[in-house]
């Protein structure tokens, strides 16, 4: 089996990677596939956090690198899916502690037992970034619709645009407010695709969720009910190349608007009289 | 081949088990009844090809329980000429002997987990397996076993130990990130946030929130002990046993308080117990 990596990065903090790597893993593994998430930001790890796994981690990437336990040995399942592991990173150490070559051999030592390998990218484009892209071969890029997040993924993609191991990355629009987009406050969809002009692999809402999810280390897709967890089991879908169509959080924004206003036009008669 | 009876024991019938991790499991579940106490064990084993070195394991076993293996029952041509190979008795027993027979409740298949777990020690892996930590077990209610008298030398040492090493003393709060390590005790006045690694070869005492990873007796003191105002480590390793925080108790940070009541962690028969420490009145 070969299965594939992706990396998930971004260039700005604070964008989503991390929430975005655990749902679309989490959502992958659901779909019964076997899915590796290999966190490489070392020094500053998050992504077990967001498992609920941070309890359960004994050995991290650097314990592999520097062989003091089998690669197996450090893969910590988990606690609900049988079929999601997650490599951690270290959190004592800093990013010179692992090499782009032993990040690159990792990957492909996990692509032969798994169907996804899905890497955590640090934020920035210094050797965090560099070593999180070695291994990989498509990419999705994170962005919000906030100019500073769309410039800094438009650097991100010009330099996995240069790399010649990465045959294919997709944009991903997170944080997205369908009302602030509608009424012309927020950079719409359309905007950030023209800006970036890179093919879009989906859009999360803005979800207060999100939030309560992380602090139980549970992922939002999960949630049967929560829009966000749809609008990832719906990028996990599209990456499996399943044709499902975007949500269009625009449509459904306008339309609740004008619900909203035919009621509380009716509600306010009701008031008057 | 010969017509297997046994006096003083009996037959566990295994015929059913296809991996051997099922057959360790049933047979330490059947073997762990007082009944079963220096008795001669007569295994009879379906199907299932064994090696000499797993049948040695499963002798081995049986000893370790107080009993004895008699012999074994066999359709496997391969596990007929392992046993032969390290002089296990092989014979074919009816059903019409007369000693007891324990067939083992095969509605109720052994637990997943536990057969997991022992794929993972008879697997190719036979170090630690990340996913066989145990819980830290809260139990207040606790009653220490009073140290053995006529214990032996090394372990009364091994119990002194700490009072022997030489102690770190810090006065911060160590963050996510930080790394405290010492070839004796660590005393901390302050907090140890989540992400901060505490690891001493001797004791371990906080005063403040312990809420990191945290290794007591690091070169392998079981016998060393973690005291905290507030136990709440994600990991508490004492010696070579580990243990996380239960799932359950998943808080992101804990209230502070202007009372505490000390807590203290040991290990206790390969677990982790943490217990508060009241005024004993």
């Amino acid at each position: 089996m070969t299965g594939r990596v992706i990396v998930i990065t971004s260039g700005k903090g604070g964008v989503g990677k991390t929430t975005t790597n655990a749902n679309i893993g989490t959502a992958l593994a659901r779909a019964g596939k076997k899915v590796v998430m290999v966190d490489t930001d070392l020094g500053l790890r998050n992504l077990d956090l967001l498992l609920g796994l941070e309890n359960r981690i004994v050995y991290t990437i650097v314990d592999v690198v520097e062989e003091r336990c089998k690669l197996k040995q450090a893969l910590v399942k988990d606690k609900k899916n049988p079929n999601l592991c997650l490599l951690a990173a270290a959190q004592t150490r800093d990013k010179s502690a692992v090499t782009e070559e032993q990040l690159k051999d990792i990957c492909d030592q996990l692509k032969e037992k798994f169907d996804f390998v899905l890497v955590d990218c640090p934020a920035g484009i210094e050797q965090g970034f560099q070593n999180a892209v070695a291994g990989a071969s498509e990419a999705i890029v994170v962005t919000t619709p906030e100019m500073s997040a769309v410039r800094d993924a438009d650097r991100i993609i010009g330099l996995l645009e240069a790399k010649e191991e990465i045959k294919s990355y997709k944009l991903l629009i997170n944080r997205y407010r369908p009302n602030m987009a509608a009424s012309k406050d927020m950079m719409s969809k359309d905007d950030v695709v023209e800006i970036l002009s890179a093919e879009l692999i989906g859009i999360i809402p803005e979800d207060t969720g999100i939030i309560t999810s992380t602090n139980k280390g549970e992922p939002i897709v999960n949630d049967d009910d929560s829009l966000a967890g749809r609008a990832y089991r719906n990028v996990a879908q599209r990456i499996i190349g399943e044709d499902v169509p975007i949500i269009d959080f625009e449509e459904e924004a306008k339309l609740s608007n004008k619900i909203k206003k035919f009621f509380s036009k009716f509600l306010n008669k009701g008031k008057e009289n | 081949m010969e017509t297997g009876y046994i006096d003083n024991g009996f037959i566990v019938d295994l015929t059913h088990a296809l991996k051997i991790s099922e057959i360790i499991y049933e047979l330490s579940r059947t073997l762990d009844m007082p009944e079963a106490k220096e008795k001669y064990i007569c295994l009879k084993l379906g199907a299932i090809d064994l090696t000499a070195e797993e049948l040695t394991s499963i002798k081995t076993l049986i000893e370790l329980m107080e009993s004895q293996l008699a012999c074994i029952s066999t359709s496997s041509a391969k596990t007929l000429e392992s046993a032969t190979s390290i002089d296990i008795k092989v014979s074919e027993f009816t059903n019409e002997i007369s000693a007891p027979s324990f067939n083992n409740n095969k509605e109720e298949s052994p637990q997943k987990e536990v057969v997991e777990a022992l794929d993972n020690i008879f697997g190719e892996e036979k170090q630690k397996d990340a996913n066989v930590i145990r819980e830290i077990r809260h139990d207040d209610e606790f009653e220490e076993p009073e140290p053995n008298e006529d214990e032996e030398d090394h372990i009364k040492e091994l119990r002194a130990e700490p009072e022997k090493l030489p102690t770190l003393y810090i006065r911060r709060t160590i963050r996510s990130g930080q790394s405290i390590s010492s070839d004796g005790n660590i005393v901390i006045i302050g907090d140890v946030n989540p992400g901060a690694e505490i690891i001493a070869k001797g004791d371990v005492t906080v005063w403040g929130i312990l809420a990191g990873i945290v290794h007591a007796g690091s070169e392998g003191n079981g016998f060393a002990r973690i005291r905290a105002l507030k136990l709440n480590p994600v990991q508490i390793r004492i010696g070579d046993v580990f243990a996380r925080r239960p799932d359950t108790v998943n808080l992101p940070f804990i209230q502070k308080t202007s009372e505490y009541t000390p807590e203290e962690a040991f290990t206790h028969k390969g677990s982790i117990i943490i217990k508060k420490i009241h005024n004993e009145n």
